[in-house]
């Protein structure tokens, strides 16, 4: 019997740490999965307007460093994406991915507002925005440039009080030679100066000071822990179609791609994972950026796919063709 | 009710005659034992369901797992807390531990369970 034991303890202990490098260890691969939809007026709300609940953002779950073991249960599935990570996901601490995250969605939620209101203006002439350019918020820059942080907010280049950020962007990219930046890094002033080498990866979302807004808005969606850029095309509709007391949206339309300063629809990740989310929950109509639409065109026997290049296109694609 | 506090009485007779029979040093000795003993064996369990969370339609079945799996923890804790104690203190083997297990796993779980299923409501009304 207590042979037998032995015999049985000795496998057990093998098998157990197997078990548990298996658990623990974590690989240089992230994994992509689907995700429920979330309702866009309970993200950002206009107050004393209808706004429709019939909007919808797909997201998606991420996690990065998967162990083996999460590497062998995801890739039994059709509908995850894994993958080796990129090179950003591999500069990055978890903390820093989760700030970015923030950084995208605080963006999408200032780009959206003004675009909305904007173009609601052109219909009612009591909507109104009074914003103005704060600077441009870093999302990514590579280790080399570690004297700028994630979150990090460059207000002027050179001296030269940009008013767009079209302009202090090219100025940015096109810029050979020392960058005298002036940063603002929670809430205090700094100088910071940087040789742009040819390897240098920089990301940047526009931050703007909203200053005053009629109707006024609430953004309940900042206290949550969904992050990302890729609602930006639904909270931009959502705000416009409330502000214009659209009122005629009565089947679920959901949708993913950023609001880009210029009303483009920007790129996105995992849009596959996004498109069965929205499938399972029996939703029939799916905007995305036409720029993926290639990638995505087999999955259109799911969920009918509107690929739309701006904010205008994603109007009348939801005005004059979901609800005719 | 009756035969309830009744066990409880007699579970109080039982720590009474423990705390007698035992000392602080090995009483933390089988403390810090059952703990790792549990972890050991239900680690790997938790693992496997912490990754199992990005499957999005089974967050609820898993929750409850999670629930139930702390409960089977605390009980084996107990357990394994006093047959480590009887290990050090060969006395204690003639005392009725059981029932220490039974009343003290029950008391945990029932404030286990009350928070689970506090958390299970927020996490619905979330989503």
């Amino acid at each position: 019997m207590n042979s037998k034991f032995k015999t049985i303890f000795h496998t057990a202990i093998f098998a157990y740490v197997y078990l548990m490098i298996a658990l623990t260890i974590p690989t240089n691969f992230s994994v992509t999965a689907p995700n429920q939809s979330s309702t866009v007026n309970t993200f950002i709300h206009i107050d004393g307007k209808n706004q429709t609940s019939h909007l919808k953002s797909m997201s998606v779950l991420t996690m990065t460093r998967i162990t083996g073991f999460g590497r062998m249960l995801y890739e039994l599935s059709s509908e995850f994406d894994v993958k080796p990570l990129t090179y950003v996901e591999s500069t990055l601490s978890q903390k820093e991915m989760n700030l970015r995250g923030q950084i995208q969605k605080n963006a999408s939620f200032e780009q959206s507002l003004i675009t909305a209101y904007e173009l609601a203006h052109l219909t009612d002439l009591s909507v109104h925005i009074n914003y103005k350019l704060t600077g441009m918020i870093i999302d990514y820059r590579t280790p080399d440039y570690s004297m700028l942080k994630i979150g990090d907010i460059i207000v002027d280049i050179n001296n030269q009080n940009f008013t767009d950020y079209e302009s202090m962007g090219q100025y940015f990219i096109d810029y050979d030679g020392i960058l005298n930046l002036k940063v603002l890094r929670e809430d205090k002033t700094m100088e910071v100066s940087i040789e742009k080498n040819d390897q240098a990866i920089f990301r940047f979302y526009p931050k703007y000071e909203i200053i005053s807004a009629s109707p006024s808005y609430s953004l309940p969606g900042q206290n949550t822990s969904l992050g990302g850029p890729s609602a930006g095309m639904m909270y931009t509709l959502s705000i416009y179609f409330a502000l214009i007391d659209y009122d005629l949206i009565d089947v679920d339309i959901a949708g993913t791609g950023t609001i880009r300063y210029n009303g483009e629809i920007g790129r996105i990740g995992g849009l596959p994972q996004k498109i069965y989310g929205a499938h399972k929950e029996g939703i029939k109509h799916f905007l995305i950026p036409s720029s993926h639409y290639n990638e995505v065109k087999q999955l259109s026997h799911l969920i009918k796919l509107y690929p739309v290049d701006t904010i205008e296109d994603a109007i009348e694609v939801v005005m004059y063709e979901i609800l005719t | 009710m009756k035969y309830l506090l009744k066990l409880w009485q007699q579970s109080k007779v039982v720590r009474y005659r423990l705390e007698d029979l035992t000392t602080m040093r090995t009483t933390i000795l089988s403390v810090l034992g059952a703990i790792l003993v549990t972890s050991l064996l239900l680690l790997p369990l938790y693992l496997i369901i912490i990754q199992l969370f990005m499957f999005v339609s089974i967050h609820v079945l898993l929750i409850v797992l999670l629930l139930i799996l702390t409960i089977g923890a605390l009980f084996l804790y107990e357990y394994a807390m006093y047959e480590i104690h009887a290990l050090f203190e060969p006395k204690i083997k003639n005392l009725n531990t059981k029932l220490l297990v039974m009343i003290e796993g029950s008391i945990l779980s029932a404030i286990i369970l009350v928070i689970g299923i506090i958390f299970i409501f927020v996490y619905l009304r979330g989503v």
